[in-house]
């Protein structure tokens, strides 16, 4: 049994146990879903069920279908001659118990084109299974939970509120790099402070699963991370829509040539109006040999209430101890989104990219003089309820 | 596969035109947004709440608080409800912009954002003004929002939103 295919076994007995300790005091709720909705909150929310004894139970759900095509290289599993085989789909269900605990589950599906990570990846996974308990302005988060980094990281696969397909790609990474998810507990509380003034932070430590791609077989492979523990803070100003953030992040993965720790600090600013919106997220990863620096920059208008244009700057730039920081991806986007409703939205998207990491099937090039230039687009269809 | 593009990357090979078009684009649409963005409709809407709260002035950003569930108890400790009109209402589009400075869009988004993240769930949504004055008065932390000279039922009471 390989290192990868063993940790994957054992993360699945572990979400196994968890699933079991979990599902322990929602056997009620599963009885509950038979008896029928009251009336009004079934016209108000289709989607929701609420039982004599007050649980509640909501279904959501996303789904997001693209079509991608490069003028070269494979992009993130976008290849030449096109793929529609991308999307990004989830369900959720949602027990509220009683105003203060809720029990959630959501089932992901993923497709990424032609990339290797399919190799890796089931079709259906477990995205989330957690127990949440507030005690007042505290919410406690115990299971599967979503790791809060950054602006987009929760929802990163939510077409119908993102501007392009995904998030920055160097930021939140896609499929490697990163993970959307913690095994463990996340604990979030908001202070106001007045006048307008509001904090919102979240910690969270636990385990999660580093995916990282080989670079001279392509292939990918999932290492454990260990005792992963982070905290974010946002302030909300008086300028509603307008936000700062920032945030910490430290973990160990246990890679195959021994245990590798990692930490990250990152900055954001989120303005969200009437009219327009920008969102920035930057951080610089000290990954023990050199430092990382990923960020983006994103603007938006809405021309009209169904019309958005956006416009994004991605990028990546590595600096080993020593050596003079090397820009190794740079991706500059426009879009288009049609919102035909706020759950069906269209886009249109035209990528001019600069570098060869994400390329799935360049030839190894060195970080120096030269990179991949590729054009990439998208058109996507989004919806959720 | 078509041929491999190196850039040096002092001089890259990025279309002028659309450094340009990223450059300017996103200028002069955002002043066109703004010149044609729409008038406040304050006028519109009166936001009620339960006969019984003692409260009787908002500002707008504490109404939005409450209905984004940024904020969760009135002044005087009470649990706030808050119910929404349906998305394609008139009434909550002038309610939302008015109040979130938002379009009704925008706030779906919101909610969405809020709900895949795990962070919470929307306001239970009503048909009509009738239903939302009977679910205010049937909470003591009721607040909702019906058309402006709407007669209010007993029960619910308006307040003041600066």
């Amino acid at each position: 049994m390989s290192g990868s295919v063993y940790l994957r076994s054992r993360r699945r007995a572990t979400l196994a146990s968890i699933t079991l300790l979990l599902l322990w005091p929602v056997v009620p709720l599963l009885q509950a879903q038979d008896e029928p909705a009251a009336p009004d909150e079934a016209a108000a929310e289709p989607a929701s069920h609420d039982s004599d004894d007050g649980v509640k139970v909501t279904f959501h759900g996303y789904l997001t279908q693209a079509y991608g095509q490069t003028d070269g290289f494979t992009f993130l599993g976008i290849p030449e001659d096109g793929t529609a085989d991308y999307r990004t789909a989830a369900v959720q269900i949602r027990a509220d118990i009683s105003d203060d605990d809720a029990f959630v589950v959501q089932f992901s599906h993923e497709r990424f084109g032609n990339s290797r990570v399919a190799e890796i990846k089931d079709d259906v996974e477990l995205d989330w299974i957690y127990y949440e308990r507030h005690f007042g302005p505290t919410t406690l988060k115990v299971g599967r939970v979503q790791i809060p980094f950054g602006i987009y990281s929760e929802v990163r696969d939510v077409g119908t509120v993102l501007p392009f397909y995904r998030p920055s790609h160097n930021f939140y990474g896609e499929a490697a790099y990163s993970s959307e998810t913690v095994d463990g507990i996340v604990v979030s509380r908001d202070f106001s402070l007045g006048d307008s003034w509001r904090l919102e932070a979240d910690a969270h430590y636990g385990n999660w699963e580093f995916v990282q791609r080989d670079f001279i077989t392509g292939a990918y492979q999932a290492d454990q991370v260990d005792d992963s523990v982070g905290l974010q803070l946002w302030l909300d100003t008086p300028l509603p829509g307008f936000r700062v953030g920032g945030g910490y992040m430290e973990y160990h993965i246990q890679a195959p040539t021994g245990e590798m720790k990692w930490d990250t600090v990152f900055a954001g600013l989120s303005g969200e109006f009437e009219r327009f919106s920008f969102h920035t997220d930057a951080k610089l990863t000290d990954i023990g040999i050199g430092d990382v620096y990923l960020g983006y920059i994103h603007a938006g208008v809405n021309l009209t209430d169904k019309i958005t244009l956006n416009a994004q700057q991605d990028l990546f730039y590595l600096e080993f101890a020593g050596t003079p920081r090397t820009k190794i991806d740079d991706d500059l986007a426009l879009g288009l989104n049609y919102a035909f409703s706020s759950s069906v939205v269209l886009k249109a998207e035209h990528h001019w990219n600069e570098g060869n990491f994400w390329l799935e099937d360049a030839p190894p090039q060195p970080p120096s003089a030269s990179s991949i230039e590729t054009r990439y687009w998208l058109v996507s269809l989004s919806t959720a309820f | 596969m078509s041929d491999l593009r190196f850039s040096d990357r002092s001089r890259s090979r990025r279309p002028r035109t659309v450094r340009l078009l990223a450059g300017l684009a996103l200028p002069i649409a955002l002043f066109l947004a703004v010149a044609l963005a729409p008038a406040a409709a304050q006028d519109a809407v009166v936001v009620i709440v339960h006969a019984d709260n003692p409260v009787s002035s908002f500002t707008t950003r504490e109404v939005s608080d409450l209905f984004l569930k940024k904020a969760g108890t009135f002044p005087d400790g009470t649990k706030a409800v808050p119910v929404d009109l349906g998305e394609r209402s008139d009434v909550r589009g002038a309610f939302s912009r008015w109040i979130h400075r938002k379009t009704t869009s925008a706030i779906k988004a919101y909610w969405q954002q809020m709900i895949f993240s795990g962070r919470g769930v929307p306001p239970p949504e009503k048909s009509s003004t009738a239903d939302v004055m009977a679910f205010v008065r049937g909470q003591r932390g009721g607040i909702g929002y019906v058309p402006q000279g709407t007669p209010l039922s007993p029960g619910v009471k308006a307040v003041t939103v600066q």
